[in-house]
């Protein structure tokens, strides 16, 4: 690429602009040819393939689990400004009963407190770490709480045809959109919660997920959430994702759900030794 | 592996190797007879000669499963579990009784060395494995419960023989993911988990030697056992396990060291062959479901998730409080 | 119980080709007395839909008047959907008859060997077996 050569006399700003339009135009053009749908990230991690590389140990900071909607603080609950569009969660009225009622018992009915799969998108914004391992044909996600494993297909195939089975985490099939990672997932169970305020969803449950790296450490997490048993129309929550720099970071696995009896196994009382010979 | 030639057939106390060759034309094609052939294929350690991947690791990503039966009996795999009151056409859901083939038909113990095939307990260990499988069909006690029952994972080397797996890599990274469990293998150099944390599928930590995943465990809670005849390590136990490669099966050989519950380490050989689309389906080694292609696209396995909820009830004579029950017959109605 | 020879072959061999993999989490033997076989009508209540086997819980009327609720142990959800059973065919209020056996606990719980639907038709729910794969 040459500059425009300049005459003598010749102002240098018009010309100068010429020039540097001329060069952001090819610049934009290459960058269009390798990422048409969006304008190329630099500095973010990237797969052989080209496509951004999730892969490492990710945490949210927000208080998103403690509550999606914004709220003052609370004797269980740091005060939040919410991460929802809007200020509300547009629940049907018979749904809204049951959101209050989960509110009102949620130090007893919040299926966190059992240990049980905390499911989507709840696992992505719950403040425990979980890791995103990739190859070209799957995300597989593994959240600490509960030691949950998740499969993010994308290798084309669709989800499950006949019976709709009924899942914790979901079914997800996902594809990129230049640099986010679009995610479609369905065939939910209706057994987990949003959060710790009791914000609830059907089995009729449909989350598309949107993961766009925003820097080699940040990843934002959109989630639009559609549920014609519960809400009234699909809203969307945002959280952002920090990259978790501790040396020598790694799960640590977090079987929970068998704190209630592991004193039992594999047998109580004098039985074993411990400590290193 | 109907046509066994009868001096290959194994022996509880002798370990012959079978050429790799016959052994990938036999596991591919008769998986269901394999789970009750008496033959141990042992893969030989060597250079890996298949496809690598991007970091230089050999690529043996897949879904696996164990050769031999499962969990009931660790030393006597096909043996069933001593005292299983299960027995004849009248036992409940159906199952037929079968005969029982004489023991020197019957698979070798996993454990491969020793020589007699017999995990070597102190006393008061071996007391403790007795005790769990004398009450193993009237579990009075939360102990006696194998911890599975309660969606616990199965730890080491359980997992290996509990239903399929698979196994997914990435850059120095080697992932297991069980029915209901996980393995982190990371091939770095980063140290263990300080020693106070312990985990029901331990700490893992590897390296490739050719075809071979040498791998160093420790961490482990140890709560799993090692199936339901009761055979347990401590939370002291170290394991150094090597998963030797061919291209469709493997051999697990580990040396368990644990000098608080044996008298020596001991060395336990698991074999495995590679689960494909053209494995049937069984519940079991092959717990894959059909994906759902696009037109045009061949047929593909994978893995639906994997969540076990138990609904809090008793086991056994065990009431959900944890004391045994008293037994209160249920009225009849028609 | 008197079961007729060749439909309880067949049931064999139908439970050949179904998965076993709700026993590799409990032995049959170790929760379920199959010397205490029942049968017991009552009224649907809930309908777990999970792994490792499904459940459902039935008010079950006593000739005194009393109801209890009972929990009855299904296979896994795609042991049942192979079998041609259906979340879809175990609606909350619809009679169910079961069959099976009693759980050594004592508690209300039963392991079941077969369901009579709402809809008339009759299904195998449970997995075959102790759990060790390639019983015949």
């Amino acid at each position: 690429m040459t500059a425009k050569s300049m005459t003598t006399g010749d102002s240098p700003g018009p010309a100068w602009s010429c020039i540097c339009l001329v060069v952001v135009l090819f610049a934009a053009s290459a960058a269009a040819a390798e990422a048409p749908h969006a304008t190329r990230l630099t500095g973010i991690a990237r797969a052989a393939d080209g496509r951004p590389d999730l892969s490492g140990i990710w945490q949210v900071i927000s208080t998103a689990d403690f509550d999606l909607e914004p709220h003052s603080t609370r004797k269980d609950a740091p005060p939040g400004a919410g991460v929802i569009e809007g200020d509300s969660i547009p629940y049907l009225p018979s749904a809204m009963k049951q959101r209050q009622a989960n509110f009102a018992a949620r130090d007893k009915l919040d299926p966190r407190l059992q240990c049980f799969t905390l499911g989507v998108p709840r696992d992505n914004y719950y403040p425990e770490p979980f890791q995103i391992l990739q190859r070209p044909r799957d995300l597989t996600l593994i959240y600490e709480f509960g030691n949950s494993v998740r499969t993010i297909h994308t290798n084309g195939t669709l989800h499950p045809a006949g019976d709709n089975p009924e899942f914790w985490l979901g079914d997800s099939r996902g594809s990129w959109e230049g640099d986010t990672l679009v995610v479609d997932v369905t065939d939910f169970t209706d057994k987990t919660w949003l959060d710790r305020a009791g914000n609830f969803h059907s089995d009729a449950l449909h989350v598309i997920e949107r993961w766009t790296p925003l820097d080699r450490d940040h990843l934002e997490y959109r989630a639009t959430l559609e549920d014609p048993k519960v809400f009234t129309r699909p809203w969307t929550l945002s959280v952002i994702l920090y990259r978790l720099k501790d040396k020598n970071i790694q799960l640590i696995e977090n079987y929970c759900y068998t704190l209630d009896y592991d004193r039992y196994y594999p047998f109580p009382g004098e039985g074993l030794p411990s400590g290193a010979p | 592996m109907t046509n066994i030639d009868r001096d290959r057939i194994m022996t509880p106390r002798t370990w012959p190797m079978i050429s790799v060759v016959a052994a990938l034309l036999a596991v591919t094609q008769a998986g269901a007879q394999m789970r009750w052939s008496p033959t141990v294929v042992v893969d030989p350690e060597g250079p890996w000669t298949g496809r690598r991947l991007a970091d230089h690791q050999p690529d043996v990503q897949g879904v696996w499963s164990n050769d031999i039966a499962n969990h009931d009996n660790f030393t006597d795999p096909q043996g069933g579990i001593p005292g299983d009151p299960s027995k004849g056409l009248h036992v409940a859901n159906g199952a037929v009784d079968r005969p029982v083939k004489p023991r020197s038909e019957r698979a070798p113990s996993r454990v491969s060395d020793p020589a007699d095939g017999e995990v070597p307990f102190q006393p008061w260990a071996r007391a403790k494995q007795q005790e769990f499988l004398a009450n193993f069909f009237n579990p009075t006690k939360q102990e006696y419960i194998e911890p599975g029952a309660h969606c616990a994972p199965a730890g080491v080397p359980k997992s290996l023989y509990w239903h399929g797996y698979e196994i997914r890599q990435y850059p120095g990274i080697v992932l297991f993911l069980f029915n209901g469990g996980t393995r982190i293998i990371y091939l770095d150099s980063r140290p263990h988990l300080p020693s106070t944390i312990k985990l029901w599928n331990a700490d893992s930590r590897g390296h490739w030697e050719g075809n071979t995943l040498v791998v160093d465990v420790s961490n482990n809670n140890a709560k799993a056992r090692f199936g339901r005849t009761g055979e347990f390590a401590s939370e002291n136990v170290h394991v150094v396990e090597h998963y030797t490669f061919a291209a469709g099966h493997y051999t697990y050989k580990a040396v368990f060291t644990d000098p608080y519950v044996y008298t020596r380490p001991f060395t336990v050989t698991i074999p495995a062959h590679r689960i494909t689309e053209s494995t049937p389906q069984d519940g079991w080694h092959n717990e894959q479901e059909w994906a759902n292609q696009p037109p045009g696209k061949p047929p593909l396995y994978e893995n639906y998730e994997r969540v076990c909820v138990e609904n809090n009830h008793g086991h056994g004579a065990v009431v959900a409080s944890g004391k045994p029950a008293e037994n209160t017959a249920p009225v009849s109605t028609k | 119980m008197s079961v007729k020879p060749l439909s309880f072959i067949a049931a064999a061999i139908l439970s050949l080709s179904a998965t076993v993999s709700a026993w590799a989490h409990h032995a049959f033997a170790a929760e379920y007395d199959a010397d205490k076989p029942f049968e017991l009508t009552g009224i649907l209540t809930k309908v777990e839909w999970v792994n490792p086997h499904s459940w459902i819980y039935v008010d079950v009327r006593a000739p005194d008047g009393k109801v209890t609720n009972w929990q009855f142990e299904f296979g896994a959800p795609n042991a049942l959907v192979r079998r041609g059973l259906h979340k879809s065919d175990l609606p909350i209020g619809g009679q169910v008859h079961v069959k099976g056996y009693l759980a050594k606990s004592g508690q209300a719980v039963g392991n079941a060997t077969s369901v009579t639907l709402p809809d008339g038709r009759n299904l195998y729910t449970g997995s075959s077996g102790t759990g060790a794969p390639g019983e015949q």
